[in-house]
């Protein structure tokens, strides 16, 4: 199965890494074999693959970067050359080959400003549907991973004014199962309890923000690069529903403790 | 001994599957070697089509080998002729199939066969269609292929109402239908635009060129159209009132409302010899065209956003030239001009003022109209009255009772308050995982109501405590 799953090494790296720094135990993984390993998957383009000898992919180039930036080493990597690899994916109709985890990539080296930032907006709205959610394409059906990444997006590039933050939210809250798991789409079962437990936060996060940022506290300080800003979230995320400003965001205490 | 059944121990048994597990393992590992290296020696050939197959079989996420496979039959389009590559397409769209019976949920698998799709000399796009029919049938929700067969229809101009009449057959048939309620939710736009000539002219064939999103441009439906919409949603939930998709796309219908796009409130300070403009939404000035006149003449000012970083702004800041309105005895008549919207806004800074507000009142401009205001309120009085039909009879279901809440807030939203407010109390009861959504909807919508009263009585303070 490990062999098997090699396609998507890089990205299982980083789910990993994550769970471990969330519990504080990052310090028990190899950061110099890890860093070793990233460095051989980066190709000549720019770009970043699964793993050797793989082609590189965008949602490899954004898990690496992530690693990175959980190990603050993004300097072991040519970041110009990822940059330019990204901004080169970026279709005429501002999508990017290979999903819309492009704009990540490019904000946690807070580089928006080299890509067109007008047509991704619209390409990315262009996807919104009619229960206010997101899909992979112009037409596709609303998903909770979308979400999450189009709604980043939108934060990042101020447009959350285009989002219908009651219908979202409305959307999002109807996701949590009896059990309490959380569901990417309706009449699903529940998928990744941690992943979605972010995602639900983050998106509820982002409706607060819309609805009354000065109630929550929750505006970003206006130092922050946008790199820490992505930090400030997950931040937010692992907080869960401790901080008693937050009390429109009220996920089950279960679900964030994974 | 002869004739006796050998048994095997459990151990025995692990160590076999372990020789197994570790025979197979090499015979993957020294294929996928094999690629990497032909691939690297720039080799594209029948061996090389034949050891992607074998892996992509067992492994059709394995992306890079896709890639490879690609390259090797873009180059035998450089060596076959027509005829030939034709059949490899076909040869292809085959194996394709066996790798989504086993895994009709890869992207690797339905991105190569879209790719191979584009490139066949002769695509058979009735066959392709009938492949998402099929797979459909045994998934409805698989969004991969509702996605595939978006790109099919697209090819082939399979026209909307075809499309529409295989969503009809899906609702009726199956519950979980989500996947063909969001697909009628784009069809029906296309296929009965609002013209702005007339209402009645339904059916007829749409004449734009792009495709109308159904949540934020033109997604008008013609009011024939609609009312079938109704009745068709109605019977969907009346039949399953616990089926959701029903609902969200009820909600839809009922609410497609554009917000009227205005300057909501201009300011004038004659000490700050500023003007602040307020927006219904967050523009961006230098895009939206915003003109200052004064007493006549345009001004030359410069627009500051009030946030720090973006370039959308719900409202914006200028400076006047020092000394044009100070005199406190002068009185001046601003207008600002939004020339994106064709839209303006006048301000009158009267003698002895030392500023000026100038708005609408909130009931004016229907501020908190609810969304689900685009409906004559006829229409909306009749959905209604059917809900409560239906909330009689299933007094504890939660769908209902939004819907309701929604309707009375787009009807009359003072009238309705008691009423709303019982049905959210109910709403938090039976449906405790949202209470805390529902609270914060319900909060918001009291603070409206209060702005709304402080209104129509004409005070200037009120309390949003408790709210």
């Amino acid at each position: 199965e490990y062999t098997l799953s090699e396609y998507l090494r890089m990205s299982g790296i980083y789910w990993g890494l994550t769970v471990m720094d969330l519990m504080g135990q990052l310090q028990r993984m190899n950061q110099q074999e890890i860093t070793d390993f990233i460095k051989a998957c980066q190709h000549e383009c720019g770009g970043i693959s699964a793993s050797i000898g793989h082609d590189p992919h965008l949602l490899y180039t954004l898990s690496a970067v992530q690693i990175l930036c959980l190990y603050d080493s993004l300097d072991a990597i040519d970041v110009d050359k990822v940059v330019e690899y990204v901004k080169g994916l970026q279709r005429e109709d501002g999508s990017f080959a290979g999903d819309k985890w492009g704009n990540q990539t490019l904000i946690y080296h807070g580089k928006m400003d080299t890509i067109n930032v007008d047509k991704a907006v619209e390409f990315v709205l262009s996807c919104m549907n009619f229960d206010g959610g997101f899909g992979c394409r112009p037409g596709s059906e609303s998903h909770a991973g979308q979400i999450y990444c189009c709604t980043g997006f939108l934060s990042l590039t101020g447009q959350l004014h285009q989002l219908n933050a009651d219908l979202l939210g409305w959307w999002l809250c109807e996701r949590q199962l009896p059990s309490g798991g959380l569901n990417g789409r309706p009449e699903k079962s529940v998928v990744m309890l941690n992943l979605n437990a972010v995602l639900f936060l983050v998106c509820r996060y982002y409706q607060s923000m819309f609805d009354n940022t000065d109630n929550l506290n929750m505006l970003y300080p206006p130092n922050l690069t946008p790199e820490e800003q992505l930090n400030h979230v997950t931040d937010t995320a692992k907080a869960g529903g401790e901080a008693s400003q937050t009390s429109s965001i009220k996920a089950d205490e279960l679900m964030v403790r994974l | 001994m002869h004739g006796r059944v050998k048994v095997k121990t459990t151990a025995q048994q692990e160590e076999e599957k372990r020789k197994e597990r570790e025979k197979k393992l090499k015979i993957y590992v020294a294929a996928r070697d094999a690629c990497f290296s032909k691939r690297k020696d720039g080799v594209f050939d029948e061996e090389a089509l034949q050891l992607t197959q074998q892996l992509l079989s067992s492994n059709p996420d394995f992306a890079t080998l896709w890639n490879y496979r690609r390259e090797i039959l873009m180059h035998l389009e450089t060596v076959k002729d027509k005829d030939e590559v034709q059949k490899i397409y076909e040869a292809e769209l085959l194996f394709l199939e066996s790798c989504l019976k086993v895994n009709p949920k890869s992207y690797g698998s339905w991105h190569h066969r879209g790719w191979v799709s584009a490139r066949l000399p002769r695509p058979d796009w009735a066959r392709e269609l009938s492949l998402c029919d099929r797979c459909l049938s045994l998934d409805d929700r698989n969004f991969h292929c509702w996605d595939y067969r978006r790109m099919v229809v697209k090819m082939s101009g399979v026209p909307v109402k075809q499309e529409l009449e295989f969503t009809d057959r899906l609702i009726g048939s199956n519950f979980s239908n989500y996947s063909s309620w969001h697909y009628r939710s784009t069809l029906l736009p296309l296929l009965h635009p609002e013209s702005p000539e007339a209402t009645s002219q339904c059916g007829d064939p749409p004449h734009s060129s792009s495709p109308p999103s159904p949540q934020t441009h033109f997604h008008r439906v013609c009011e024939e159209q609609l009312l079938k919409e109704y009745e068709l949603v109605q019977n969907a939930f009346f039949t399953d009132p616990n089926d959701q998709s029903a609902w969200f796309y009820y909600r839809w219908l009922l609410g497609r409302a554009e917000r009227e796009e205005m300057i909501s409130c201009v300011y004038v300070s004659r000490e700050g010899e500023r003007v602040a403009v307020a927006f219904s939404r967050p523009v961006n000035a230098q895009s939206a065209g915003l003109l200052l006149v004064l007493d006549g003449q345009p001004q030359k000012v410069e627009w500051q956003s009030v946030h720090p970083h973006f370039k959308h702004s719900p409202v914006w800041i200028c400076d006047l030239p020092p000394g044009t309105i100070s005199d406190i005895t002068n009185e001046h008549n601003l207008t600002v001009h939004w020339t994106e919207k064709h839209t303006h806004r006048d301000c009158a800074l009267y003698t002895g003022r030392s500023e000026s507000w100038c708005r609408d009142t909130a009931t004016d401009l229907e501020l908190f109209r609810s969304e689900l205001s685009v409906e004559k309120t006829s229409v909306l009085q009749s959905e209604l009255q059917s809900v409560n039909q239906l909330q009689e009879l299933e007094p504890l279901n939660k769908w209902c009772l939004l819907t309701i809440i929604l309707l009375m807030r787009a009807l009359d939203p003072l009238g309705y308050e008691k009423e709303t407010l019982a049905h959210f109390q109910t709403l938090r009861e039976v449906d405790s995982m949202r209470s805390a959504y529902y609270s914060d909807l319900c909060s918001k919508f009291m603070i409206e109501n209060t702005i709304l009263k402080m209104e129509y009585a004409e005070v200037r303070v009120f309390s949003i405590s408790d709210r």
